[in-house]
């Protein structure tokens, strides 16, 4: 990095190449540094729920790792991208999240502190290893979802989590019992919905831990709610939908069922099929066309919709689409904060070397 | 004042000794067994806001760590917010005072807007004795301090304590005030500033009080004797306190107090001649004149030769178990008054000692709801907490609400709500909704300043409906068999 | 000093700002000169008490057109200094802008202004099922404001984290008095993680006015348990197991025989007779996880022998169980003059050892310390006690505390947990961090902040000229010459 800084070449960073598609191209890096080499284990402490490792390091052996102590990993990631190879900087750089969020901490509270290296090259640490620490500014939540714009993580510290012993899941037809089972006292680990162009939504939740527990609280759940049946973990858990492109929304809980109305009804109303998938705490992602469509329009459609709505309830931005239609479409919106964002970004790349145009808005 | 001698110090703040008697002023005053009076003008300390005279302590503000606990318990803060009228901030200006004088016009206001309500001191977990503190403080600024009060506030004060200490004076201002309210003679005398503050409140009190003509009289001795009327064997031997606005406003709390403790098998000794007990005076920080009164009542009840002094006012009972505190440098009372302070209780306090030995019977058909409020004086000075309502709590069919912030003042404090109407009107408005909120058909409380306050609160929201007595008249209600009806009535 | 440009400041603010918003009385400024911790004492040269995000905006506008730096204060409860005055600059009080604004329990949010009483918030919102999780010891008196400028934690963060994870929104000033809206009330936001930068932030990123927070729905079942054993080490070890049962408490607290002592003499508790150390610990979920957790937790604390074990039976008895142990700072005044408290974090593996090495450290230093903690995550409170009045006690009381620091540093942990860096920490900040590591966080000041107004002297011994690399300064710093800065 300080060679690239030097001769002033722009760098990109690969780990697992397991998110490539998501987020604009961006310029074309002069230098490409493939991370997969530094994937040592660097402390696991089981006593301690903590797991250091370098950044090239795979979820899938971080896993393996977890278990041999019968715990696992504090946040759930995405299974299709850990099936692919995604790497402990990856997941953290570009915010990579499972479904099991309701009852579990978010990813930027599992990660306990990172060593990045800069854009000049200057190696810095923030935060540590240890689950209290506010000493100083929380720059592993800055490095946390900011796509290798500020700075390449080389290692971070991230918390473990004692394993549950089972699982159940409950089916229920509808997104309207979604809200329901996020305000009970059942404590889901996971509230997904799932609604498949021209289908009905459905919603599926987990419960885990002990076997008298998960067997109590699946039934209470089935009786609170018509039409619920116990399940089993559905094909589509923790994978994307497939589609041209992916909207990510993010929604106050209240109005998910709102959400997955209007979704419906504006699938209807421009003829193009658009898939929802997501938590019930409000993060869904929308996947807009069918592969032998130009979704185009459809996106600026749907986005132009979305963003009918308070920013304050909701927030719509493309996560994924193809090359040519991040020029098409306002992909990002107005971003509560950006010129913020913007400064900040400045601050740590002046020269603009770190991953330029990966990053949001454009940076 | 401060001495002269430009901070040397060598006096250790008593001031220069004098060259004809080779005392130092401090010396002088002390021999005179703490009798200065303000001709005398006590010295002040060296740099310091206060006299010699019962500064506060600077131990006793050494204990505050700076916490904050007691912040959200006090009502002035819980009001305005600031940390300067909070019991942590008036401690720290105490502390200033001390260091470095003089007494400013923003320290009087601060120490004046505090209630004494004392429930920081219930809060606090370092054992700050706050009460102690403004006491003092009180003391001072009324001596030290005085010149930062409007003259319209001096006056009031002086006018309150003209008034209120003494029975014979209250009652007879009743007549002339129910004429003044109801002629309309009050909107001429209305352009006086000092009946402005004074009227609302005296018009209230003088709207809630008994009529005038209902005489009520309690004789000197009254032996134990059952709701019958027959006679009981002696259990005890109390005195008891008439109080000032009690005797005065709520003629029949004292005589359901004698009924009650007759039934329980007291003889009640009510010496006739007694007077204040000096709660407002020494609350207000007019030190001597509490203390005059403290010696009278020490006299009066010493001879009474009773094994217990009962009250039935809050912040009386609360005053007079410190009797030992307010006359320790008086060498002519200071084991009286300490024998006598011993002997102090509250009336719900003796009863739960002495255990129920009178049936109690329903007091309304169908049960009655009743919301207990707790007075300052008995909750946080007193620690009397649990007695009210385990005696509610006897009778049949009586089933006690909790009201909600139950230890936040509801704005009398004595003189608080007469001196600082504005902020005694929101703390009653609270305590109003609070209680209303229980959906009780009735509220009690031991302490008259709480009753006056609350039921012009509620009255003021409109819940006029719902009727306040004091606990001791619900007791007497059901141990007499009357039942609650004339309480019910309002 | 200087004040001219305190009066321009004044000037300026003065017509906008309703009476009893300016306080320049010196002895009302004077009780502002100090926040829960009163050894760290300035007197600002002028307060303002706001009410709205206009009156910040204004306030703070003001004092960037003068270079006046500012500090912002909640209830004035913090351990570490962070609202310690600027002797040349203006306290902005927020205990005066304190209403809920919003309570939504199906979006499961609320909105409030930063001056609302954290314990307040959870009693607005209880009767609709729900409450705002975290919950330091001080709640009953620390602002919501207070808890995003220090990201607390409290006894229950092991379970529900700490507060960066219950905010979703803020309405920012920035230190040139502009207003930023960031997030909201969806739970995700897109771009760098501005909140859970400005959360633990200690007011040196500019001044939250408005906080859209994210509220907990009530368990089902809550258990509490007070378990006495007669040594912090058997407790600790007692720790160890039930976490590697596999059971996340919502809490476990652990305090020993000096700090029971004082709780005792400060709020009558009732713990456990002759302790060498008590665990107070809580389990909440649902009911049926609730009953299968308490069982193995009085089994595993058992198996550690474990004297008494009680078990609340009502609200009644939880809160005077938690009663001792929230008064415990508070309570050590009664035992002690003076006192010290720390707030270091180790692995919570290491509890055994680094209590032991606390333990010599105090004999070879001559004083008494008191130990209260965290002992689901490793963060520990010792008090160190003293009496001030004695000659050289205060020097020994910092020394005890220094090495405590190094030692939990030595072990891999933090300098602190909770109570923030403020001005009382900001010289063991180098012990921590490099100079690299320190210069890297303080590019982010340079984002927010490059004139060094806000809050100016917290958290970093010495602040770094917005502009340059991270590297090692020699010579005297540029903003030590214009008087903003003191090197440790």
């Amino acid at each position: 990095m300080s060679n690239a800084h030097r001769d002033g070449h722009s760098v990109a960073v690969y780990g697992g190449g397991t998110a490539l598609d998501d987020h604009p191209p961006g310029e074309t890096p002069g230098l490409l540094i493939d991370m997969s080499g530094l994937n040592r284990i660097i402390e696991h402490s089981p006593g301690d729920l903590i797991l250091v490792a370098e950044a090239g390091a795979t979820i899938a052996d971080l896993k393996d790792v977890a278990e041999s102590g019968a715990q696992e990993l504090l946040s759930d990631f995405p299974a299709d991208r850990v099936d692919s190879g995604s790497t402990l900087g990856g997941a953290i750089a570009t915010r990579a999240v499972g479904p099991r969020r309701i009852g579990r901490l978010p990813l930027r509270e599992v990660v306990l502190g990172v060593t990045v290296v800069l854009a000049d090259g200057t190696i810095a640490k923030a935060g540590g290893k240890v689950v209290k620490n506010v000493a100083g500014y929380d720059l592993s939540k800055l490095m946390t979802g900011s796509w290798g714009t500020l700075g390449i993580i080389v290692s971070a510290a991230i918390r473990l989590y004692p394993k549950p012993e089972t699982q159940g899941y409950v089916e229920i037809p509808g997104a309207e019992a979604a809200l329901g089972v996020l305000g009970s006292q059942m404590a889901p680990a996971a509230v997904e919905i799932d609604r498949s162009p021209g289908a009905e939504a459905t919603t599926v939740v987990m419960v885990e831990g002990l076997p008298e527990s998960v067997e109590s609280r699946t039934r209470q759940i089935i009786e609170a709610y018509p039409g619920a049946k116990v399940g089993i973990e559905p094909s589509w858990w923790a994978r994307r939908a497939q589609a041209p492109v992916t909207i990510r929304a993010s929604v106050s809980p209240a109005l998910v069922p709102e959400l997955v109305a209007q979704i419906a009804r504006l699938e209807d109303a421009i003829g193009y099929p658009i898939q929802l998938r997501g938590s019930a705490m409000g993060v869904f992602d929308l996947g807009v066309g069918a592969p032998d469509m130009d979704p185009a329009i459809a996106t600026r459609v749907v986005l132009e919709h979305l963003r009918t709505w308070d920013r304050k309830q909701l927030i719509a931005t493309v996560l994924c689409a193809p090359p040519a239609v991040w020029n098409e479409v306002d992909a990002w919106g107005e971003i509560p904060g950006f010129a913020l964002m913007a400064t900040i970004k400045d601050q740590f790349d002046p020269n603009g070397l770190l991953s330029p145009g990966r990053g949001i808005g454009g940076l | 004042m401060s001495c002269d001698c430009g901070g040397a110090g060598g006096c250790q703040g008593g001031g220069t000794p004098s060259e004809a008697t080779g005392q130092t002023p401090l010396e002088a005053t002390m021999a005179t067994g703490g009798q200065a009076t303000m001709e005398m003008a006590p010295p002040t300390m060296d740099h310091s806001a206060f006299d010699v005279f019962n500064p506060p302590d600077p131990s006793l503000i050494a204990d505050c760590v700076h916490c904050g606990f007691c912040l959200p318990a006090c009502p002035t803060y819980q009001l305005w917010g600031n940390e300067e009228d909070s019991p942590r901030g008036r401690i720290y200006l105490m502390e200033k005072g001390l260091e470095d004088g003089p007494m400013s016009a923003s320290m009087v206001e601060h120490f004046d807007a505090c209630l004494g309500c004392m429930a920081c001191v219930s809060a606090c977990p370092s054992g700050v004795q706050y009460d102690k503190l403004i006491e003092a403080t009180r003391g001072q600024v009324e001596r030290n301090g005085k010149q930062h009060r409007s003259r319209g506030e001096v006056a009031l004060r002086e006018a309150i304590f003209q008034l209120f200490p003494y029975p014979d004076r209250l009652r007879t201002m009743l007549a002339p005030l129910k004429l003044y309210q109801r002629t309309g003679l009050s909107s001429v005398i209305r352009k006086s500033k000092i009946l402005e503050k004074l009227s609302p409140t005296l018009a209230t009190m003088e709207a809630i009080a008994p009529p005038v003509t209902k005489k009520v009289t309690i004789p000197a001795t009254n032996p134990p004797r059952t709701a019958e009327g027959e006679s009981l064997p002696v259990r005890s031997r109390v005195g008891m306190l008439l109080g000032c606005v009690q005797r005065t406003f709520y003629p029949q709390v004292n005589a359901a107090t004698v009924r009650v403790l007759n039934m329980e098998g007291c003889e009640v000794v009510v010496p006739q001649s007694q007077g204040c007990c000096g709660a407002l005076s020494v609350h207000a920080g007019r030190s001597e004149e509490g203390e005059d009164f403290a010696r009278r009542i020490v006299d009066t009840f010493t001879s009474a030769d009773v094994d217990y002094l009962v009250v039935n006012s809050a912040g009386c009972g609360s005053t007079m178990k410190e009797y030992a505190d307010i006359l320790a440098d008086d060498p002519a009372y200071a084991q009286r008054a300490k024998e006598l302070a011993d002997k102090v209780r509250d009336v719900t306090e003796i009863l739960v000692e002495l255990g129920p030995s009178a049936p109690r019977h329903p007091v309304a058909r169908g049960g009655l709801r009743v919301a207990y409020h707790d007075a300052c004086h008995l909750s946080h000075a007193q620690g009397v907490r649990n007695p009210p309502r385990e005696l509610l709590g006897q009778i049949p069919g009586v089933e006690l609400a909790a009201i909600k912030d139950a230890d936040t003042c509801c704005g009398s404090a004595g003189i608080y709500n007469l001196v600082r109407p504005e902020a005694a009107r929101e703390l009653g408005d609270k305590k109003a909704t609070n209680i209303a909120a229980t959906g009780a058909d009735l509220v009690v409380t031991g302490n008259p300043g709480c009753l006056l306050q609350v039921t012009d609160a509620l009255r003021r929201q409109g819940e006029a409906t719902l009727p306040s007595a004091h606990t001791i008249e619900l007791l007497d209600a059901s141990l007499t068999g009357a039942g609650a009806g004339d309480l019910l009535a309002g | 000093m200087d004040m001219s440009r305190i009066e321009s400041v004044l000037t300026r603010i003065e017509p906008h700002l309703p009476p009893g918003a300016i306080v320049t009385d010196e002895n009302e400024r004077k009780t502002y000169e100090c926040d829960g911790l009163a050894v760290h004492r300035t007197v600002p040269a002028l307060v303002i008490r706001v009410t709205s995000t206009a009156e910040v905006g204004l306030t703070v506008r003001a004092c960037h057109e003068f270079d006046v730096p500012f500090v912002a204060r909640g209830s004035g409860t913090g351990l570490s200094g962070g609202a310690q005055p600027h002797a040349e600059g203006v306290l902005i009080v927020m205990s005066t802008m304190r209403d809920i604004l919003d309570i939504d329990p199906a979006a499961q949010r609320a909105i409030v202004q930063p001056g609302v009483i954290n314990l307040n918030l959870s009693n607005e919102a209880n009767p609709d099922g729900y409450y705002f999780a975290p919950d330091p010891s001080s709640q009953s008196v620390c602002s919501i404001g207070g808890n995003v400028a220090e990201n607390s934690g409290g006894a229950h963060c092991l379970k529900y984290g700490f507060t960066t994870n219950h905010v979703t929104g803020v309405t920012l000033v920035t230190a040139q008095g502009d207003i930023v809206d960031i997030g909201g009330q969806a739970p995700e936001y897109p771009g760098f993680d501005l909140l859970g930068v400005l959360c633990g932030s200690e007011g040196t990123l500019g001044i939250v006015t408005e906080v859209t927070v994210r509220l907990t729905r009530l368990p089902e079942a809550v258990e509490t348990l007070l378990i006495g054993f007669e040594s912090t080490d058997a407790a600790g070890e007692a720790v160890s197991d039930i976490i590697s049962a596999g059971i996340m408490p919502a809490a476990i607290e652990m305090m020993d025989a000096l700090a029971i002592e004082a709780a005792e003499k400060a709020v009558a508790c009732n713990y456990p007779d002759g302790a060498g150390a008590v665990l107070v610990v809580e389990l909440d979920g649902p009911a049926i996880d609730v009953d299968l957790e308490r069982e193995t937790v009085i089994a595993r604390a058992r198996d550690h022998g474990a004297g008494e074990v009680r078990v609340a039976v009502d609200d009644v008895e939880r809160g005077l169980i938690w009663k001792g142990r929230k008064s415990a700072f508070a309570a050590v005044g009664r035992i002690s003059p003076d006192y010290i408290v720390q707030d270091g974090v180790i692995p919570r593996s290491r509890l055994g050892p680094v209590l032991a090495s606390i333990s010599t450290i105090a004999e070879e230093c001559g004083v008494r310390v008191a130990n209260v903690f965290h002992a689901g995550d490793g963060n520990l409170h010792p008090l160190v006690l003293f009496d001030g009045s004695i000659e050289g006690q205060t020097e020994l009381a910092e020394t005890a505390s220094g090495r405590i620091l190094d030692l939990c540093l030595s072990e891999g942990g933090s300098i602190t947990g909770e109570h923030g860096v403020g001005s009382d920490k900001a010289k063991f900040m180098p012990r921590m961090f490099t100079n690299e590591d320190l210069d890297t966080m303080q590019i982010l000041r340079c984002a927010f902040d490059p004139d060094y107004l806000s809050n100016p002297g917290k958290v970093f011994p010495t602040p770094r000229l917005c502009g340059e690399p991270p590297r090692r300064t020699s010579g005297e710093h540029p903003l030590q010459a214009a008087g903003k800065a003191e090197l440790f």
